[in-house]
Order: C-alpha cells, then sequence, then structure tokens
C-alpha cells in the first residue's frame, strides 16, 4: 500500500503515530510504501528509528502527483481547524484517513471520502486504530466522482470571493 | 515589523469595488510564499493587506484607525485584538488554534470576548471551529457568526 502523509513536523500533527502505525502493519506483513513531506522542529527525532518503508520530503513544490501517487492519505492530527489537506486529497481523487473529532471529520461527514480514527485513551493503542482505519479507507480508491464534486464545490475559489465580497459589502453598507 | 504589501509587491491595491483591508500575521511573502497562502487564495490580489509581526502591533493600530475600509482581522490574536482596539468596523475571521484556545481556556475566552463581541461579522473556517467557539460563548454571537471556507487552488495544487 501506497500511503501518504503532508503536514508540518510538529508535535500536534503526530507523525510519530504514523511512524508507529508503519511499524505495526509492516509487522502484520503488508508491504508499505509511506511518504511524509514537510518541514519542521521535529524532522531529526522523527527520523530516529524510522522503519525502513517510510520516506520523509522537505518540500514538495505541487502536492497533486503525490495525492494521485498514493492509495491513501493519513494525518491523524489535533487541533485541525478544517484540514485543507483532506480536502485537497479527495480533490486529487485519494481518500484519507483523519482524527475523530477534527476538522477532517466534516469533510469526512460531507464527502464521504475518508474514514476517522479515535485518538483519544491510550497512545500506546492508537498505532493499532491508524492502522485499522487504513485498512478500512483503502477500499474507497478510487473515489466515487460525486465525493470529489462535492469537494471541489466547498472550496471553489470563485464561489468563496464572492461570499467575501457580500460579506465586506454588508458590513460597510451598516 | 510591519509590512504594507501594496502595487510593486503582486498585491496591487484599491483596484476592485471590495473595499478591505486584511490584517494578519500571516501572509504569503517573497521570502515566505506559502505561509497563510490560503488567505491570499481567498480574497484574491486585489485588498490591501497588513501584515503584522509581533512586535508591529502599535504600527498596524495606528495604521487602521485612519482607513475607512472594512477591516478583515485574520485569527483573534493578534489581528482580532487590533482590530478591537481601532474601534472599525471588522469582521473576525477565526482560523484555527485561536478557537481551540478559547475552548480549553476560559480566561483567554474571557480575555477576546470583548473582541468577538465588538465584530461586525464572526466567520469560520469550518463548522467544526464554529462549535469549538460555541462551546465556550454559547449562541451569543450565532446571529452575526458563518462558515466561510478555505479556497483550493487546483492550479499550483
Amino acid at each position: 500500500m501506497k500511503l501518504l502523509t503532508v503536514g508540518a513536523l510538529i508535535p500536534r500533527k503526530h507523525i510519530d503515530w504514523c511512524r508507529e502505525t508503519c511499524r505495526v502493519l509492516v509487522q502484520q506483513g503488508e508491504e508499505v510504501d509511506w511518504l511524509v513531506i514537510g518541514n519542521g522542529k521535529l524532522k531529526r527525532t522523527l527520523q530516529i528509528g524510522v522503519p525502513q518503508q517510510m520516506r520523509f520530503m522537505d518540500f514538495a513544490p505541487r502536492l497533486r502527483p503525490h495525492f494521485e501517487w498514493a492509495d491513501l492519505f493519513v494525518l491523524p492530527s489535533e487541533d485541525e481547524g478544517f484540514g485543507m489537506v483532506y480536502i485537497e486529497s479527495v480533490i486529487c481523487g485519494t481518500p484519507f484517513v483523519c482524527s475523530k473529532g477534527q476538522g477532517g471529520e466534516e469533510i469526512v461527514n460531507l464527502t464521504g471520502a475518508g474514514v476517522t480514527v479515535d485518538i483519544s485513551g491510550q497512545p500506546y493503542d492508537i498505532k493499532f486504530r491508524v492502522a485499522e482505519a487504513i485498512r478500512r479507507a483503502l477500499p474507497l480508491k478510487p473515489l466515487k466522482p460525486e465525493m470529489i464534486r462535492i469537494a471541489r464545490e466547498l472550496t471553489d475559489t470563485n464561489r468563496i470571493r464572492h461570499e467575501w465580497v457580500n460579506l465586506v459589502a454588508a458590513v460597510k453598507s451598516e | 515589523m510591519l509590512v504594507q504589501q501594496e502595487c510593486g509587491n503582486a498585491l496591487p491595491l484599491r483596484e476592485t469595488y471590495l473595499i478591505m483591508t486584511i490584517l494578519s500575521h500571516c501572509y504569503p511573502t517573497e521570502s515566505t510564499p506559502t505561509a497563510g497562502i490560503w488567505l491570499k487564495r481567498a480574497f484574491g490580489d486585489a485588498p490591501a493587506v497588513l501584515t503584522c509581526k509581533w512586535t508591529g502591533w502599535i504600527s498596524a493600530w495606528r495604521r487602521i484607525r485612519k482607513s475607512d475600509d472594512v477591516i478583515v482581522a485574520c485569527w483573534m490574536i493578534p489581528a482580532g485584538i487590533i482590530a478591537c482596539l481601532s474601534g472599525k468596523k471588522y469582521i473576525l475571521y477565526a482560523l484555527g488554534l485561536d478557537c481551540f484556545w478559547v475552548q480549553r481556556h476560559p480566561l483567554v475566552g474571557w480575555l477576546l470576548k470583548p473582541v468577538a463581541r465588538r465584530a461586525s461579522r464572526i466567520t469560520f473556517s469550518s463548522q467544526h471551529l464554529r462549535n469549538a467557539f460555541e462551546a465556550y460563548y454559547g449562541d451569543e454571537f450565532a446571529c452575526k457568526s458563518s462558515v466561510v471556507r478555505l479556497p483550493v487552488d487546483e492550479e499550483t495544487l
């Protein structure tokens, strides 16, 4: 399975859980190729003892080729307000795994293109839950065109600019 | 440091009908082209942008006090506070961690309540954030709050 994670290498993104999940999947006999794109203060720490199936890349000028390459996008982060990267994944036709009760869950509910994972409780168990969520999400690829259409409509630039124009005009006229 | 990005810096000013000033501590510049790129996508190249770093609060406050624009304050801290102190009309755009701080730390919520109360509108980038905000403030600001999502630029994705 080809897995992708994109995010700053900071604690709340929980790339460390991805690393542990990668180990679990490999131990369970899965053939894994996991690419992590991002940079941050945890870069050195995260690369200590990283499985050989996990690769790191500091920066990618374009994300679409990576999303299209991947079978699944995985980011079990905390404090995710909206989770732009999940919707970008859906637009590129790739399902995703995100944390339950975070911004990504809203995208799961709206598009149906992802699976949530409960990140509460014992940190030791989380890697197994993420691994299980990955297995549940993999069959979603290829995404249904309807899912991609919803994601596009939600984040359409012209529509959003129009909303801002209306908001500013309303405030100006008050 | 306060940076006003105008003509010559890829952000032409006052060339559209949209008269507003974006106040943010995070906006794309030549040296940091991806910082806050979603804001640039949302608002386009037209509005004036005040990129207010942590040391530039007073300069930003002085600047927007002289402006007749509607201020769009991106994040409650620091932009929302500056906009609130300016006495001008402003739209508060809550984008992420600010809402979680309000939800988790009652003191922060209490301190930021005037910022929310004085805002003409409060927008959130997701319903999830709106829920986090309302978990602390209840429905006190529900009548002036809405969700305006962040755009995805498929051409550069």
